[in-house]
């Protein structure tokens, strides 16, 4: 099996946007291409959730390669909710390291303001398994997150104010951030009296809607970021039949393939780039990816050892709370934010880093992905 | 008022009203059943963010219910206010949708 690494990368800014998904996904390839000095592509994977209904556009793959002049080589556009970018990443560099393709381009887009608050919410809601008396219920995404939040307070103690430290830390990341959807300062009182969406989580517990794209270049070799492994696993998309709510079994899963294939743990890794769909949701991910023991991950919250000095830095791009989460987009932007800090280049830069992990989790838990990266030459 | 079920012929899995198999052991030989509606509060939230089809209903209480016949499942809530380990039962359904009280002691 081949090496494999990330050769070129791009990114746009993230937010409220008067592009279209077309031009964004342009924009983030054209310089992840150039950025690879101009290789010859052999495939094109697209990550997007819900372009039909958002953008009124599919067949995103094909636009792209025609686009951007690729001549007549496969492509495709690849859906499993917001881990759509990560899923497509994870199948580029499969094909790459089994040497059917020597060089692809990997992007993710979303394209989520062009209409309503309440239509989005509802093209979300896509992303749960709508035949069952639970969808009829009137649950959302975020009242998914909100009922685990409650049990988890119940269960393990923590308290409003941990949730809204995860919010405090990835803006206070964002705020160095040029392409993050949010960069203006907050203060812990703001968050936790906000509007509420789904208690308890208010405003600044739930990533934004948001416009965005990004892309990566993959190729077979060593002249990058090397892509070290690949995780993927899957979960129950009902609420009312997880076995343990305060559980994510497809982060677990996916965390667990990638360190046993890579040979690494845990402990080996200098920076992380998770999940934040939701505060909650980044204290479920460091327990289920091992740096902390379940129910503890609050208290590393508490401690502050989850940023710079700390134990390991988490979501120094300012996370999908702060930097924004254009669905499709997300996976992808985590694995760009990690190859520039293995590249010694990002924002936030954490010093000598050499290992990174980037989680992307689709649905309530439906699907998860995890990729560890290293440094070229580590 | 009863939630309807499905026990497993083969396995006696107990499932939700919406599966035509097992999971657990491949049967599609399931047979419905009436439960009581009766449960405790798993855990709870309030939906202030609505989709469109729920926005003239905002806010509401979504609702984790152990039953105690043993199924778990989600419905609303109507009342002032609800906890977890809430005793609840079933009052309603109201377009598929599983509406739970607090159970008068």
């Amino acid at each position: 099996m081949s090496r494999v690494s990330v050769i070129g990368r791009g990114i746009t800014k993230f937010g409220k946007r008067e592009d279209s998904i077309k031009e964004m996904l342009i924009e983030a390839c054209r310089d992840a291409i150039i950025e690879a000095n101009r290789p010859r592509m052999d495939a094109v994977f697209i990550g997007n959730f819900a372009s039909g209904s958002l953008a009124n556009q599919e067949i995103l793959g094909s636009i792209v390669t025609n686009e951007l002049g690729l001549g007549n080589i496969p492509s495709i556009k690849m859906e499993g909710a917001c881990a759509s970018g990560g899923l497509a990443f994870r199948q580029a560099y499969q094909l790459v390291k089994a040497g059917e393709y020597d060089t692809v381009l990997v992007a993710g887009a979303e394209k989520m303001t062009a209409f309503d608050t309440e239509t989005v919410t509802k093209a979300i809601n896509h992303a749960m398994d709508n035949a069952s008396s639970e969808s009829a219920s009137g649950l959302t995404f975020p009242g998914f997150f909100g009922v685990l939040a409650n049990r988890y307070i119940h269960e393990y103690g923590a308290e409003r104010e941990h949730l809204a430290m995860v919010a405090m830390k990835n803006r206070e990341y964002a705020i160095n951030n040029p392409i993050a959807q949010f960069t203006k300062p907050v203060e812990m009182e703001d968050i936790i009296h906000a509007k509420p969406i789904t208690d308890p989580l208010g405003l600044f517990d739930c990533s934004p809607i948001s416009d965005g794209a990004a892309a990566v270049v993959i190729q077979r070799g060593a002249n990058g970021v090397e892509i070290l492994s690949s995780g993927q696993a899957s979960g129950t998309p009902l609420m009312q039949e997880v076995d343990n709510l305060l559980h994510m079994p497809a982060t677990y899963y996916s965390g667990k393939h990638a360190y046993e294939r890579a040979g690494l743990g845990p402990e080996d890794i200098d920076v992380v780039e998770l999940h934040d769909c939701f505060s909650m949701t980044e204290i479920i991910a460091i327990e289920e990816l091992g740096f902390f023991e379940k129910g503890k991950g609050w208290k590393a919250l508490e401690k502050g050892v989850t940023k710079h000095g700390g134990l390991v830095p988490v979501n120094t791009s300012g996370g999908l709370l702060s930097k924004g989460h254009p669905i499709g987009a997300t996976g992808i932007a985590q694995i760009i934010q990690v190859v520039d800090q293995l590249n010694g280049c990002a924002v936030n830069q954490v010093d000598n880093a050499e290992i990174g992990l980037a989680q992307n989790l689709g649905g309530t838990g439906a699907y998860s992905t995890v990729h560890l990266l290293r440094k070229k030459g580590a | 008022m009863t939630i309807t079920a499905k026990y497993c012929n083969n396995c006696n899995y107990i499932l939700h009203a919406d599966k035509n198999h097992c999971a657990s052991c491949f049967s599609d030989d399931l047979e419905t059943k009436e439960l009581k509606g009766l449960g405790e509060v798993y855990s709870y939230t309030k939906i202030h963010a609505a989709p469109k089809d729920y926005a003239d209903i905002a806010p509401y209480y979504i609702v984790l219910i152990d039953l105690d016949e043993g199924l778990r499942i989600t419905g609303r809530y109507i009342g002032e206010s609800v906890e977890i380990n809430q005793k609840v039962k079933v009052d309603n359904v109201d377009k598929n949708a599983y509406i739970f009280k607090a159970l008068e002691e």
